[in-house]
């Protein structure tokens, strides 16, 4: 499946989330593997856990980061991808 | 790892050890070869070849087996008690065993590799037909009131002692667990059994269970208790259980175990609380999570309280720390590494502790300002790591 701003976000029910001094560590109880977020990561993990909606977190970046919206779009989908192949979220359409 | 102390506590236990000579004395015969995993000081194994057992493989990875060997020699079991320094997955054994027995799973089964250990064992040592002791551990839990368990947890954080604000401490303790004594009148619902580990077919490593309890006192919950019914064999076997009047008595090693909530909940009866419980082994230990959910008089819209706790947050770590735990670090050796590797290529070349220290000199001086002191360290890297 391609990723895209029409694809909501949600975190897969086997994880645990631990954030220290604004980075990440995510526990996927499944295969006990670790993913490591910097502090772009981390905000991002945080507002599809708020949003759902990749394109509200787009927008919440936007609003947050100067950022071009072509690297942003491009950094917010290869993220999200990364961690759905690791089955830390699920994207479904919108 | 545990102290000589620790298996004379074990041993001390007179419940814990007549229960293992009543199954014993089911099980074993003059033809029994047994395997005994952890043997520790050896009891386990004298004990088995008190009962007649032709031949014992005793297995333990810590020097604590020259004792049991000097125990055995003592006991005139010397030439029917093989040792054999090391983990029990490492070891090959010249015929399959007629009884496996152990005792590595401390209070609950999911310990370290303990269940994994087992499983291994029971494919490559077990004849078809053999028996394994313990057989079964089940798992009970039990909604608590446990002002005094708890007290550990908030008391030292909370008091602002010498007016000093330490709270951040205890977001910290709050998602560990450990032992206690639960006593029945500590109970606010009935105890759960949600699951057993049967030894003779457990694959999984991990815990994964769900229960509900319906609030039969009103009280403060503090969080939950849990434990084992450990049955060793058919009819021979041992609880912690409150609710068991046989229970093991209160200086037991099989101590119960208290998994907090972040804050206590007042409860009613007929509240209902669904609590979730999973242990996940990742790398050498357990990351254990707990969930609850406390519904007012079971009502799904009248949520009291919801926690979500894991060992993942009882443990202080740096950012640095996090990403050493990442699968995508790419690690560089730190300082504590490089001495390490640079010992072990020494070592894989044949040279003498004695070579390896004056190496060791010449090499990291302000480590090492005199020999003795990379002798020592060398010592204890060949300890570890040499045949």
């Amino acid at each position: 499946m391609e990723l895209s701003l029409r694809h909501s976000i949600t975190v897969a029910p086997d994880i645990v989330f631990r954030e220290v001094d604004g980075e990440a560590v995510i526990l996927n109880l499944e295969s006990g593997l670790y993913f490591g977020l910097d502090q772009v990561g981390t905000r991002i993990w945080q507002l599809v856990q708020e949003h759902g909606s990749l394109q509200k977190v787009f927008d919440a970046m936007c609003d947050e980061f100067d950022v071009g919206s072509d690297a942003l779009e491009r950094d917010l989908l290869g993220l999200m991808d990364e961690l759905c192949d690791k089955g830390l979220v699920r994207a479904s359409p919108e | 790892m545990y102290s000589i102390a620790d298996y004379g506590a074990m041993i001390q236990d007179t419940a814990r050890i007549d229960g293992f000579i009543r199954a014993f004395r089911r099980v074993i015969t003059p033809e029994t070869v047994v395997v005994d995993i952890g043997t520790g000081t050896g009891i386990l194994a004298l004990l088995a070849c008190q009962m007649g057992a032709r031949r014992v493989y005793a297995i333990e990875p810590d020097e604590s087996i020259h004792v049991a060997r000097e125990a055995a020699a003592a006991n005139g079991y010397g030439d029917r008690i093989e040792y054999l320094q090391a983990l029990s997955t490492a070891v090959i054994l010249p015929e399959q065993a007629d009884l496996i027995v152990s005792d590595i799973g401390g209070v609950l089964p999911w310990l370290h590799h303990h269940v994994p250990m087992i499983v291994d064992a029971r494919t490559r040592f077990l004849a078809p037909g053999g028996t394994l002791i313990p057989r079964r551990d089940t798992l009970w839990m039990a909604l608590v009131e446990a002002p005094d368990l708890y007290r550990q947890y908030s008391e030292p954080w909370n008091a602002q002692p010498y007016g000093l604000d330490l709270t951040s401490a205890r977001r910290l303790v709050v998602n560990t667990w450990r032992q206690g004594r639960i006593s029945e009148e500590q109970l606010l619902a009935p105890l759960a059994r949600p699951m057993a580990v049967d030894y003779a077919d457990v694959t999984s490593s991990n815990l994964d269970v769900a229960v509900q309890c319906t609030v039969a006192r009103s009280g403060t919950a503090h969080g939950f208790g849990a434990g084992i019914d450990r049955l060793l064999t058919e009819g021979v076997g041992f609880s912690n259980a409150p609710d068991r009047v046989d229970r093991l008595p209160p200086d037991s090693i099989y101590r119960t175990v208290f998994f907090p909530w972040s804050s206590p909940v007042r409860l009613a009866v007929d509240d209902v609380v669904d609590i979730e419980l999973r242990a996940v082994l990742v790398g050498d230990d357990y990351v254990w999570n707990w969930k609850a959910t406390v519904l007012d008089q079971g009502l799904a819209d009248r949520v009291k309280a919801r926690f979500d706790q894991s060992t993942l947050y009882g443990v202080p770590l740096s950012t640095a720390q996090l990403h050493k735990r990442s699968a995508s670090h790419v690690p560089a050796l730190n300082e504590e590494g490089i001495l390490v590797s640079f010992t072990l290529d020494l070592m894989r070349i044949s040279m003498s502790l004695r070579e390896i220290a004056g190496r060791l000199v010449e090499q990291f001086p302000a480590r090492f300002p005199d020999w003795q002191r990379a002798l020592n360290y060398v010592s204890d890297v060949s300890q570890r790591y040499s045949q």
